[in-house]
């Protein structure tokens, strides 16, 4: 059995109190809900805090609300299984319903919450081995080293975030609201992002993730999210696009369009130029054709995850094709209306 | 055939299934034993280096550390544990040199696992590194890193095979073609890593429950390491969880715990992490195979030549057997009058690969089966046809030997192509799906024996059966259930033969103190070795017992028979006594004696076979018997993603008699599965040696969702040498479902798929490349 | 630093001193000899450690013991009643869905979690509920049926 590395657990019962350790042990803690990303870095030795701070016992924080004027509100510590049955996140935000199906597996969304998955460590082939392993080459920079074992001689991290969430969250508009002694601060979920992948989580170290907050949804508006992986089930993805289109009438002119691209990158990508591509315009297949140029090209994935690079590049171009192509038919996300 | 038995044939539970569901059942992970200490190994860094120096003093004074062993604790005769089928090279733990990442070289014992850990960190070891290789063509060249002495270009094993007129019988020939194949590797993966728990007491004895698929060979390589007589070693096997070939050999996990319990006269449990286990578990060989077949126009073969480089990783382990495996799986099922086979099994600082269900035969079968579609294709005749008419016949021998008793193999073909409308599928396939056949013949184990420092006394196999006045009846057998259902399909002959119900059949199993010896599970020999033991073992106890009561009722033995645990007189159904009592009557004229009946199983003329022949030229009646089965396999190709998704797999398996249909579906239904993944997802991805991916994340055996939809048709070919007729069922089928969905993507695509895993990237390059370029068979066509 | 943690297991409380970094998983097998939970990768990957936690399916492996206190806990030594099997067990068995058994005990507690929630799955349902535990025996086809005629039974 492999041994964690030891530390003082807390478990605080209010936020307050939870407020108040991590002003003061925030920058040699870490916050734990599922536990499902963070009880695996530990057994690897890629983690080593001082003290976990367990949320789950903080009241009020795994409510899943919604009206028509401010939205949906999920607390941080939604189960990801709840999202996958939540009536009102079924019928009104049905990517993130799907987002949280894709995640790992029944178990995994058990215990696994939203604000867990939104923070998930960023991975590498490299990183995420046991201790004995990666003592077979040198210390790479996720690890405090100086050099990348995925990339020969490389000087940057490039480990990949890799959650099924955050593609949806960033791409529905969604924001974050982060708490800490010093007060509340909201921020747009994309925001909670650096693009390093050695350090690829912008909270500060005494903040903690209460909940998120999304715009109700217009008239029109479809979303969606779809995942590439080799399994059906457990895998991470190796690539995965989240949009959000909204079409009016029946000429099907698109009013909004944004996609996200995930695990192809240290963050989640907003593909560039997908607005001025397609919106006030009417929505055809040869538009989309271009917005999965656009995305393929926004897609930077390096040889650090199963898969080759120049095939999950090719995926994301498939899989945005695919989510355009159902909303313009109005269909499920299907092969149908391929080519 | 079935409806004769009351037992055999029946889809009756397994005898330990109740003790599993209810987490009852104990296995070697699960074993605790007071004042025992965790052993952890350390492991090379290196895939080539000489060890200068291992200085061990520092965790040997580390707080809880009790033991610490290297090379130099193993034996003062170093050359009784040198290990490897065929031809030995390895010791437990490395000696001058490493020769892959994760070689052995020093083991610890201590309080805690997590201290055994921390003790590895402190043993100081000098490496000076050596130029590595890992490409098994490269390894061969001259100027090419050596691993071994005893090895000239690094070729740990050449076989060749030369029969019949080759030359002369592609002369004959109206068409040839030559094709080259490539496999990958696979990894076992059971999901019981390998575990061993040592006791050595202080009489020299010692006591080693392991996660074995042999206990009798457990117990003479250590005999033989320890200098001590192999009855002073007891191997106790507990339940395992699995093994597929990867747990067959005597291994550092095994020496590790006996030599630390010695060491530190304290029970010592040695457990491999899920990484370890992957990363040194003795895997599938990859192979390239280059194959050269000519046929008549009719389809008829006449000759092949073969070409084939297993890369065999550091070390031989159990490889060479997968090497002239392979020469016999070219010779069967198809008739091959002439054939030239050359397999060469090279060295490179790889993990080494050794045995894994198939044994050489999923990447035989890839080669001939995806090339006989080639070569079907080209002569306009069906796939499925052509097989037919290569087929080898009962009576029959093979040019190298191989006698064909019963064969299923045309059968099979029938049934697979009936039950999946294949004529019509394949002349009028859905938009994008296509139908492949692939066909395979396997052995129902060796006649061979295989432990060459043993001595010849014993027979493959041998069983002891105790009758108990209650009326129960104890088997004990050497034989090995590692989760197959070895155990409850013995029981199920032993019930059939004495005529008492299966229930009444107890099953002692897998100890070495107390059952009669076994070789063990390996080559699908249990059901065939084992089952013809038991079975004469309760011919002869049920003798015994009816010479007692025809005694007793003053009538003739022959008169008399037992049915549902009575006996009675077969004429006379007033008669009836019941078992326990007849038991009874035994003990009595015995004079208390137990009522035991002795059987041992020796496959007929086994001393002809010639290991010599066999290792080197393929040559020999390797096996009793031979399944033989097919595959139809329906297969879709996504055009975006080159992903394959299996509609369905029908399998038609002949392995003779099913001794319990519901147990031989369940092993062919994980053995399709297997070698599904073998095809599509599993995959050891490397970097200069280094496995990337050792964990059940990044290694993509199969889940619930991604597991195709199977049907079994059995098909039953009574075969006189099996116990009641039959044959093996647990590895045959793994091999024909490469080829089955190669050629199924081929139908759909006009793809011909050469090198396993399937890389979906490459195909869709291929697909696009026959949408964009003409094709010259199309226009050879018009 | 140790700390008390009174867990309940299988409808008993057992009381522990354990350090914070020791999972479900060690307590069940190393403290308290539930070795029917198994241990096959420890990272959360395989399934075969799966435990109910207040009826959930969750991944022993992963959760700190002192993470559970005040949960109900239910390992496979809890399903049977006395004598009486749960109806699950009796369907492994009887559909031969057991072969090497590691995975089972894992796979029968989803399928309860499943089948408590949802007494009359597809098999798509069933496939999906017992999708992260993985077998390397069956390739899952009497698993699937075992389910699937279990719950017909209830």
């Amino acid at each position: 059995m492999m041994r964690l590395p030891p530390f003082q657990y807390v478990a605080p019962e209010s936020l307050e109190q939870a407020c108040r350790f991590m002003e003061e042990y925030g920058s040699e803690s870490k916050l734990m809900a599922g536990g499902t990303d963070l009880v695996p870095s530990l057994k690897l030795g890629n983690l080593a805090p001082r003290h976990i701070v367990n949320l789950s016992a903080i009241p009020h924080l795994d409510e899943i609300g919604f009206d028509e004027r401010s939205g949906l509100h999920l607390g941080a510590l939604v189960k990801l299984h709840s999202l996958e049955k939540s009536p009102v996140i079924l019928e009104k935000y049905p990517a993130i319903a799907q987002a949280a199906t894709c995640v790992g597996s029944p178990q995994l969304r058990e215990m696994g919450t939203v604000g867990g998955n939104l923070n998930i460590e960023t991975r590498c082939l490299y990183y995420n081995q046991p201790d004995f392993w990666r003592a077979f080459r040198p210390t790479c920079i996720k690890m405090g080293g100086d050099t990348c074992n995925a990339i020969g001689g490389g000087r940057k991290c490039f480990a990949v975030f890799s959650g099924d969430l955050a593609p949806v969250m960033i791409a529905l508009g969604a924001r974050a609201t982060l708490v800490s002694a010093q007060g509340e601060r909201n921020v747009a979920v994309k925001e909670l992002y650096t693009g390093n992948g050695a350090k690829p989580l912008s909270m500060k170290p005494e903040e903690i993730l209460i909940g998120i907050d999304l715009p109700a949804p217009e008239k029109g508006t479809s979303s969606s999210y779809s995942k590439f992986a080799v399994r059906k089930a457990i895998d991470f993805p190796l690539a995965s696009v989240a949009t959000l289109v909204t079409l009016d009438g029946e000429e099907k002119v698109c009013r909004a369009a944004r996609v996200v691209i995930g695990a192809v990158g240290t963050r989640p990508e907003e593909v560039e130029g997908i607005g001025e591509l397609l919106e006030e315009k009417r929505l055809t297949y040869e538009l989309i054709e271009e917005a999965a140029r656009l995305a393929f090209k926004a897609a930077r994935p390096i040889a650090n995850r199963g898969s080759s690079p120049s095939y999950r590049k090719r995926m994301i171009e498939v899989l945005l094709r695919r989510a355009l192509s159902s909303a313009l038919s109005d269909t499920e996300l299907g092969k149908e209306h391929m080519r | 055939m079935s409806d004769a038995f009351s037992v055999i044939g029946k889809r009756l539970p397994r005898i330990d299934a109740l003790s599993k569901a209810t987490g009852e059942a104990v296995y070697t992970t699960d074993i605790n034993l007071p004042h025992m200490l965790h052993g952890k190994i350390l492991r090379s860094p290196h895939p080539h280096a000489r060890i200068l120096d291992i200085d061990t003093s520092r965790a040997e004074r580390f707080p809880g550390v009790k033991g610490v062993i290297t090379w130099k604790d193993i034996g003062s005769d170093k050359k009784r544990s040198f290990y490897g089928a065929i031809q030995p090279d390895e010791y437990p733990f490395a000696v001058d040199k490493v020769r892959f990442i994760g070689d052995e070289v020093a083991a610890v014992a201590a309080v805690t696992e997590e201290c055994a850990t921390e003790a590895l960190k402190l043993i100081r070891v000098s490496y000076e590194p050596l130029p590595a290789v890992f490409d098994p063509e490269e390894a061969t060249k001259p100027g090419a890193p050596q691993l071994h002495e005893h090895a000239e270009r690094n070729i740990s094993w050449r076989l060749y095979q030369d029969l019949g007129d080759v030359d002369e019988g592609f002369l004959q020939a109206d068409y040839v073609r030559e094709d080259r194949f490539v496999t990958g590797l696979q990894c076992h993966a059971p999901l019981e890593p390998h575990a061993a728990v040592a006791q050595a007491n202080q009489d020299g004895s010692l006591t080693l429950w392991a996660s074995t698929q042999r206990p009798f060979a457990v117990s003479w390589d250590l005999a033989e390491a320890l200098g001590v007589a192999p009855s002073r070693i007891r191997v106790i096997k507990p339940h395992v969880g699995g093994g597929f070939g990867g747990k067959m050999e005597t291994s550092a996990v095994e020496f590790s715990a006996v030599y630390l319990a010695r060491q530190t006269h304290r029970p010592v449990k040695v457990v491999l992490t899920r990484e370890e286990e992957f990363l040194i578990g003795r895997r599938r060989h990859a192979s390239t195979f280059h194959i050269k077949t000519g046929v008549k126009r009719d389809g008829t073969i006449t000759a092949r030549d073969c070409r084939s480089i297993f890369n065999g990783g550091a070390y031989n382990s159990l490889g060479i057997v997968a090497v002239y495996l392979s020469a016999l799986f070219l010779n069967i099922p198809y008739r091959v009058p002439n054939i030239r086979y050359e397999a060469l099994r090279v060295y490179t600082n790889n993990t080494p690969c050794g045995a894994m269900r198939g044994f050489g035969s999923p990447q035989t079968y890839f080669a001939v089966e995806t090339q006989l579609d080639m070569i079907a294709e080209e002569l306009g005749i069906d796939p499925a046809e052509l097989r037919i008419r290569n087929g080898l016949a009962a009576g029959e021998v093979a040019a190298n030997q191989m006698k064909i008793r019963s064969t299923g193999f045309a059968q099979s073909i029938t049934s697979a192509t009936e039950l999946t409308g294949w004529h019509e599928k394949r002349k009028r396939p859905k938009a994008g799906q296509g139908i492949g056949i692939g066909c395979n013949a396997f052995v129902s184990g060796p006649r061979l024996r295989r432990l060459p420092r043993h001595t010849d006394a014993h027979a493959f196999s041998a069983t002891l059966m105790r009758a108990h006045s209650d009326g129960n009846v104890t088997l004990l057998t050497g034989s090995a259930d590692i989760g197959q259902g070895s155990d409850s399909i013995l029981a199920q002959i032993a019930a059939e033969e004495l005529g008492i119900p299966y229930e009444q059949v107890l099953v002692v199993a897998g100890d070495t103190e107390i059952a009669p010896l076994d070789y063990g599970t390996y080559g699908s020999r249990v059901t065939m070795m084992a089952g013809n033991a038991t079975r004469s073992a309760a011919a002869d106890l049920k003798k015994k017992i009816l010479l007692a009561v025809a005694e007793r009722l003053e009538v003739n033995q022959e008169d008399l028979h037992i049915r549902n645990g009575f006996v009675g007189l077969k004429d006379s159904p007033e008669v009836s006594i019941p078992f326990s009592d007849a038991v009874l009557l035994c003990q009595k004229k015995l004079g208390g004696m137990p009522a035991i009946g002795e059987g041992f199983f020796n496959p007929e003329d086994e001393g002809v076979l010639d290991i010599k022949a066999l290792t080197e030229r393929g040559v020999g009646n390797y096996s009793p018997a031979y399944s033989f089965g097919t595959h139809v396999t329906e297969a879709e190709v996504d055009p975006d993603t080159g992903q394959v998704e299996i509609r369905k797999i029908t399998n038609a398996h002949d392995c003779g008699t099913p001794i319990n249909p519901m147990a031989v579906e369940g092993q062919l239904q994980g053995s399709i599965v297997m070698g599904h993944a073998y095809t599509l997802g599993e995959e050891v991805r490397l970097d200069e040696g280094l496995m990337l991916n050792p964990n059940f994340l990044e290694y993509s055996m199969p889940t619930s969702l991604d597991a195709c939809p199977i049907e079994i048709k059995l098909v039953d070919v009574h075969d006189p040498a099996g116990p009641f007729g039959a044959k093996e069922a647990g590895e045959g089928p793994i091999a024909p479902t490469a080829p089955a969905i190669g050629n199924a993507i081929h139908h759909a695509t006009g793809v011909w798929v050469t090198e396993l895993p399937i890389d979906p990237e490459r195909l869709l390059q291929e697909m696009e490349r026959k949408v964009t370029s003409h094709s010259p068979d199309e226009e050879e066509k018009a | 630093m140790k700390e008390a943690v009174s867990l309940r297991i299988n409808g008993e409380t057992h009381e522990l001193f354990i350090e914070p970094n020791t999972t479900l998983l060690e307590v069940l097998r190393e403290h308290l000899g539930f070795t029917g939970t198994k241990q096959a990768c420890d990272m959360g990957t395989c399934g075969a450690c799966t435990v109910l936690l207040n009826n959930r399916p969750a991944l022993a492996c992963l959760i700190l013991a002192v993470a559970c206190r005040s949960k109900e806990i239910v390992t496979i030594e809890g399903l049977r009643k006395g004598d009486q099997l749960h109806p699950l067990q009796n369907s492994f068995i009887e559909q031969g869905a057991v072969q090497c058994g590691m995975c089972t005990p894992g796979m029968i507690l989803s399928a309860k979690a499943l089948l408590d929630e949802r007494p009359q799955p597809t098999e798509a349902e069933v496939r999906t509920a017992i999708s992260g535990n993985l077998c390397r025996c069956t390739g899952y086809t009497k698993i699937v049926e075992a389910i699937l005629a279990a719950s017909n039974m209830e």
